[in-house]
């Protein structure tokens, strides 16, 4: 019996935020625009889906004048992406 | 890069997973800057007192008052870095600067209690030091640094066995050897 992905985590753009925040202490916007390659907009967009979620949390700050907004996973967003990754494994295996 | 559910395949996500912890590891910054400044810094203050005993002069550890300008220089480029460049704080980075913002502390803590541990305050902070170092190495996985720790631990033993003076004579051999030559060569490899 093969457990559902989390539908959430099942996307290109998110898996690749999520993945990215599990090994930092926290990123900022920016940096994973760069890393994920992806637009503002649709960055945005997926970063409000993972906070709703509560998978990660979004800081907004100013540096200067710059607005920064900086990302970092939560232990719910830690927990949901192992489930992820153990169910992933388990499709695999098979 | 797209958020379509249906093209992500088991294979594709733990590629996906696996390139993005790659790019996050990626970020290893150049520290030198604190290892040259410090390094210089405690072997002038070492070798300073040694010579300001030597002539008798009434107070010998006012030298160590240039760790105040160090200090600053320090929380300076640190804010300046910080400003510039720091993007993303790696676990290991939070941890790496969380350990010698503790050995600072102890630093300056540990020689108000001279009296207690008969003034042996040199080689109780080549000691604490020498922790500090090789777990630094250890962090950031640079075999110059973890060997150069080991050295300071060697000479933090070492110092209780010698006079204040001694003292002061190997502790800045163990910092000049077991601390900048590893920046100098951390800086080298830029």
């Amino acid at each position: 019996m093969f457990k559902e992905l989390d539908p959430l985590l099942h996307s290109q753009l998110r898996l690749a935020v999520m993945s990215l925040l599990l090994g930092l202490e926290s990123a900022e916007f920016v940096f994973l625009k760069e890393k994920t390659n992806s637009t503002a907009g649709n960055l945005s967009v997926q970063l409000d889906k993972l906070s709703e979620a509560g998978y990660i949390t979004i800081e907004k700050s100013f540096n200067g004048k710059k607005p920064l907004t900086t990302c970092r996973i939560t232990k719910k967003g830690v927990k949901a992406f192992e489930d992820y990754v153990n169910s992933l494994k388990g499709y695999i295996q098979k | 890069m797209n958020t379509d559910n249906d093209t992500l395949s088991p294979q594709q996500s733990l590629d996906l997973i696996t390139n993005m912890i790659n790019e996050a590891k990626g970020n290893v910054r150049d520290n030198s800057f604190y290892y040259l400044l410090w390094g210089w810094v405690l072997v002038a203050a070492h070798l300073g007192s040694f010579v300001l005993n030597e002539l008798d002069f009434p107070y010998p550890y006012a030298v160590w008052l240039i760790v105040i300008p160090a200090w600053i220089a320090s929380f300076v480029h640190g804010s300046r870095q910080a400003k510039k460049q720091l993007r993303t704080i790696t676990h290991l980075e939070r941890v790496n600067v969380s350990l010698w913002v503790s050995f600072g502390v102890l630093a300056v803590i540990i020689p108000f209690f001279g009296a207690f541990i008969n003034y042996q305050i040199n080689p109780m902070i080549l000691l604490v030091g020498s922790m500090a170092t090789v777990t630094s190495g250890i962090i950031l996985k640079y075999r110059p640094l973890l060997l150069g720790g080991l050295l300071i631990f060697a000479c933090g033993l070492g110092s209780f066995f010698l006079s204040h003076q001694q003292q002061s004579l190997l502790s800045a051999v163990a910092i000049a050897l077991g601390y900048l030559v590893p920046g100098y060569l951390l800086k080298m490899q830029k």
